[in-house]
Formats: structure tokens, C-alpha cells, sequence
């Protein structure tokens, strides 16, 4: 190719080269996001908020074997019995995050937390292979 | 104490008559309840105009002041709407800061954008619509990252909480949350999170007193606070609320998280008592990612049980608890009076902090540091937007255009700058260790 040609091509012209290194990029980037990620996800589960809701990947339907185990309050010390938090799925989390995600909620059942204080308790989601998928507060007690 | 005689020869503190020109601002415009709370608030309902004169006139913390303005001008209708327009511009004139020279003109357009905000339909003051008059008067009152970010309140949620005998209540606690973020660290909001200073500085609170068999115990073991049972009295129109309240304050050891945790103590609670739910967390936290390094948080659930007087629960959330949260944000910046016992509190924790030379400083130092490379990173994404936007047009464009170039040293200038600023959070941390080191050295 002459340069006189050359330099008559436009850079769209040229799309599926820069588009492809730059894809390449792109796709290295988000495999190395990915990765990190995933690393990551073995290391920390999901943070919820105050109000026991938080987003998981790692639970799909199986919500059912989900336990909330470890609950302790910051305050004043106490730990909930099994069974006093219960967590339950809410649906598609959605933008931004991704289409496995799923908006979890945990519900308190104060009866089991009496007599214990109202505090900030936190703890662990544990899903069905003992795996901590989430760490998790709800206020909890009165 | 300042007092002031009201027209009907009324004698009112300074903090009293604060609390009433903010109950009056409330009253002028919901009529509704007046018909609910007429028993306890046994005055006269003003006028919105009168409400909002006295609301110019009071040194009502600014942030109270544009909150309620925005309620009322989106609550009134019609004529009252007309009528209101210049008190509402008066009102605002005083929330300007005084380093401030803003033309009658400007302060008009504000009072538009109310105009706007009531086109989009709603008769009250929503998180949205706060957010939009924050945007578009900043310019004007120099909204403080506290301000923009303050969100009260949040009170339709609930949870079927416990009575202090564990019977359940029958109905639903309300659920009220207020919060707002600041670029203050956490511990810069220790005594305004400490219950006992809150009837220092809220003009709701009236007393916080410790218990006869209160037994404070200070927690030496961290997290560091302090455990005890007060007597809190709040007073809302003409009601007085007392409950015996357990409390425990604490803060961690590394300052990222203060806050307090109450509960009605059982060993105090009696039938008189007109709330059988009063539970929550007031805290100031650090958390990555949000809108500012330290988010103030302050939750309360809560259940009336009197069913000789009105539901005053439901007033919580507009007059006590919001009022509480704004209060913090000037106190916090020194723009209200310090209360003495905090002064001494803050001292006396500041020396706890130099004993600690070493290892407080590097945490700090380091905690600081995070936060401004937090700050750095999502400005950056924010700063490439507009460059990577020309640049993927250029290329994407029918025609040759080689002012892409420009847009790629655009791109690079944007990396360049935010780099040196990471440098710069380096050096600073550098420096902070080296000093840390330093102070190890010289004590030994």
C-alpha cells in the first residue's frame, strides 16, 4: 500500500484493528477484574447494610440452605441463638450489579432475641456448604 | 440563658422560643395537625407568613431553616403560595454566609426553583427534590458536604419490636432514620454523639439525667465508652416525654466508628412511661465509597403506648430527630457554641490520644491516607468522562478529525494530575510515619 493511500484511510476504516486490540484490552481488563473479584469473593463475602439486606452471586435458588449464624452485638456484647435472624431471598438485584445477583433480606424473629438487649448484631450468611457468603448487621432487641 | 417575653406575657429561654418558631414553621403548613395535636399544642397556629417571619428572625440552624421552607412552599397552595414568596426570600436571605454578596435577583431565581420543584407534583418535601434545590441554589448558600448529603426523614418503614416486658406491641415501631455524610472524621462527632450532650444542643432535648441507680461505669477495655441509665425528658408543643433510657456509648480504638446504643432500661420502665418501644443508634462511621469519608447515622424505633394523649411518635422524625441531626452538622463545624462539659470531654481524650503517641498517629495517618486516594480514584473516573468522550466521537466520526490527539493528551493530563495528587497523599503519609518514628524515638 502506498503512503498516499494510506493516509487516505480514515481510522474507522481501520475499526476491526484498533477495535480488536483494544477489545483485547478490554477484554484483559475484565478478566484481571473478574479474577480479582472472585479472589476476592473467597476472601470477603458480600457486605450487607444496617437493615440485614445485602447482594450475592454465590446463592442463586438454593436461598433456603442460607443460615445466619455468629450474630453478636456490638454493643453490648450478646450473641443471638440460631434461628433468631433468618435470610430470604428479595429477587434480582439488578444495575449494576450483575444478572445473577440477588437482592437478599434478613428478617429478625424478636421473640428469640429476647431478653436480650436491642443492639447492632452482626454476623455471618453461611450457605449450604458451610461457605460465608455475606456478612451481615440488623438491629435487633429492644 | 437569654429569655424574651412572648405577646400573651409568656417568659421563654432562648432555646424554648427556637423550639417553638420550628413547631410554628411545621403547623402553618399542615392543617392537619392541628386537628390531630390540638389538645397538646394549646396556642395559637400562626400564619405562614408570620411563621416564616419568625423563622427569619431566630438563629434556627440554616439547614433547618431551608427544610422547612422547601416543605412549606410545597405544601401551600394558591394565593397562600403568592403571599408567601417574599417572607420565603427573607427567610433565605439569612441562611446566606456572611462572606457572601448575593444580588436580590439571584436569591429571586431561588425562590423559582421552588416554583420548579412544585411543578413536579408532589405536596412535600422528598430526598429528590432536596437534591435539586441543593444543585441549584448551591452556588448561592455554599451548601457544606453535610448539608447536600442530609437525608430526614425516613419514617414509613417499621419492625414489630419487643415492649420492655418482651410482649409484643400489636402494631409495628416506626422506623425513623436520618443520616448525612461529612469530610470530619469520625471521632470530630464523639460528643455529639454522646447522649448526655444532647439537651446542650437540641432544643428538643430538656434534660438527660443519670438515674438514681443509674451505676455509670466507665469502659476502659475497648471499644472505650461507658455504660448508664438516664432519665431523658424531650418536649414536643406543650408535652413533656420522659423515659428511662439504658445507654451504652462507645468508640472504637481506631476512631473509624463512634456511636451510642439506647434502649428503654426495664429495670426503670413503668406504665407512665408513654413510649413501651424506644430503641436505636446514633453513630459516626467511616465507610469507603460514599460521598464524603464519615457517614452520621442516627436510627430509632419507636412505639407510643399512651392512649391518653396523641401519638406524638409521629412528630419525632420532623421536630426532635432531624432537628438533632442539623444540630450536629454546625456544631461539628464550629459553627454553633461548644457546650463546656464536651470542651473537657474532648481535652481529656485528646491527652488520652498523646499517651498513645505511635500507634494512634500511623492509624490516623494511614486512614487519612486511604480516604484521600478513595476520594482521588472516583474523581479521576469523573474527570476522563469528558475527554474519552470526545475522543471515542473523533474516531467513531465520518471524517478524519486529528484533534483526537488532543483528547488522548487530555486523557493523559487528566492521569498526570490525579497521579501527582496520589504523589502528594504519599509524600503526606511519608511524612506521617516519619514523624510517628520520630516521636517513638524521642520517648525512648
Amino acid at each position: 500500500m502506498g503512503d498516499e493511500k494510506f493516509a487516505e484511510i480514515r481510522p474507522r476504516d481501520l475499526a476491526v484493528v484498533w477495535g480488536r486490540a483494544f477489545g483485547q484490552l478490554v477484554d484483559l481488563w475484565t478478566s484481571g477484574y473478574k479474577s480479582l473479584i472472585e479472589t476476592g469473593s473467597g476472601e470477603n463475602p458480600a457486605i450487607g447494610d444496617e437493615g440485614g439486606r445485602f447482594v450475592s452471586s454465590a446463592v442463586s435458588s438454593a436461598a433456603s440452605g442460607l443460615e445466619a449464624r455468629n450474630m453478636k452485638g456490638d454493643s453490648f456484647g450478646e450473641v443471638l441463638p440460631d434461628g433468631a435472624v433468618t435470610v430470604h431471598e428479595i429477587g434480582p438485584a439488578g444495575p449494576p450489579h450483575g444478572p445473577d445477583a440477588m437482592l437478599m433480606n434478613c428478617k429478625v424473629n424478636e421473640s428469640l432475641v429476647w431478653p436480650r438487649p436491642g443492639d447492632i448484631y452482626r454476623g455471618q450468611v453461611f450457605d449450604a456448604h458451610e461457605k460465608v457468603i455475606a456478612e451481615i448487621s440488623v438491629d435487633a432487641g429492644s | 440563658m437569654g429569655m424574651r417575653v412572648e405577646p400573651g406575657g409568656q417568659t421563654l429561654t432562648d432555646k424554648e422560643r427556637r423550639r417553638q418558631v420550628i413547631e410554628d414553621a411545621l403547623l402553618a403548613f399542615r392543617p392537619e395537625l392541628r386537628e390531630t395535636f390540638g389538645s397538646v399544642i394549646r396556642r395559637d397556629v400562626l400564619s405562614p407568613q408570620d411563621a416564616l417571619a419568625n423563622l427569619e428572625a431566630s438563629d434556627v440552624v440554616p439547614l433547618i431553616k431551608h427544610r422547612a421552607v422547601v416543605d412549606g412552599y410545597l405544601r401551600s397552595r394558591g394565593r397562600t403560595r403568592t403571599d408567601i414568596r417574599v417572607p420565603v426570600n427573607r427567610v433565605l436571605r439569612t441562611t446566606i454566609p456572611e462572606d457572601r454578596t448575593i444580588p436580590d435577583t439571584r436569591l429571586d431565581d431561588a425562590v423559582r426553583v421552588l416554583d420548579e420543584l412544585t411543578a413536579a407534583g408532589d405536596s412535600r418535601l422528598q430526598q429528590s427534590y432536596w437534591v435539586k434545590w441543593v444543585g441549584a441554589t448551591t452556588d448561592i448558600f455554599n451548601f457544606s458536604t453535610a448539608e447536600e448529603t442530609f437525608q430526614a426523614c425516613n419514617d414509613s418503614g417499621g419492625a414489630p419490636k419487643l415492649t420492655p416486658k418482651g410482649e409484643p406491641t400489636g402494631t409495628e415501631s416506626r422506623l425513623i432514620v436520618a443520616d448525612f455524610w461529612s469530610d470530619l472524621p469520625p471521632s470530630a462527632f464523639a460528643p455529639y454523639v454522646d447522649p448526655r450532650n444532647w439537651p446542650t444542643y437540641s432544643t428538643f432535648w430538656e434534660e438527660m439525667t443519670e438515674l438514681p441507680a443509674g451505676s455509670f461505669q466507665a469502659k476502659v477495655d475497648p471499644p472505650k465508652g461507658y455504660d448508664c441509665c438516664f432519665s431523658e425528658t424531650v418536649k414536643i408543643f406543650t408535652e413533656r416525654l420522659t423515659v428511662p433510657l439504658q445507654i451504652a456509648y462507645r468508640e472504637l480504638p481506631d476512631q473509624s466508628r463512634v456511636w451510642a446504643r439506647f434502649n428503654i432500661s426495664r429495670g426503670h420502665y413503668t406504665s407512665a412511661v408513654p413510649v413501651n418501644v424506644d430503641t436505636g443508634t446514633v453513630s459516626a462511621e467511616s465507610i469507603p465509597g460514599g460521598p464524603a469519608p464519615t457517614r452520621v447515622r442516627a436510627t430509632k424505633y419507636l412505639h407510643w403506648s399512651d392512649s391518653g394523649r396523641p401519638d406524638l411518635t409521629a412528630l419525632a422524625c420532623d421536630l426532635g430527630w432531624s432537628e438533632l441531626m442539623a444540630e450536629m452538622i454546625y456544631a461539628s463545624l464550629g459553627k454553633v457554641p461548644v457546650p463546656h462539659n464536651v470542651v473537657a470531654a474532648d481535652q481529656a481524650a485528646m491527652a488520652g490520644q498523646t499517651a498513645e503517641t505511635g500507634k494512634t498517629t500511623v492509624d490516623d495517618a494511614v486512614g487519612r491516607f486511604m480516604d484521600d486516594v478513595m476520594r482521588e480514584w472516583k474523581k479521576s473516573v469523573n474527570d476522563y468522562a469528558p475527554p474519552l468522550n470526545h475522543l471515542v466521537r473523533r474516531f467513531t466520526g465520518s471524517t478524519w478529525n486529528l484533534r483526537w490527539v488532543n483528547d488522548l493528551l487530555d486523557v493523559g493530563k487528566v492521569t498526570a494530575d490525579h497521579s501527582g495528587n496520589v504523589a502528594s497523599h504519599v509524600r503526606r503519609l511519608a511524612d506521617a510515619l516519619q514523624r510517628a518514628d520520630d516521636g517513638k524515638d524521642d520517648d525512648g
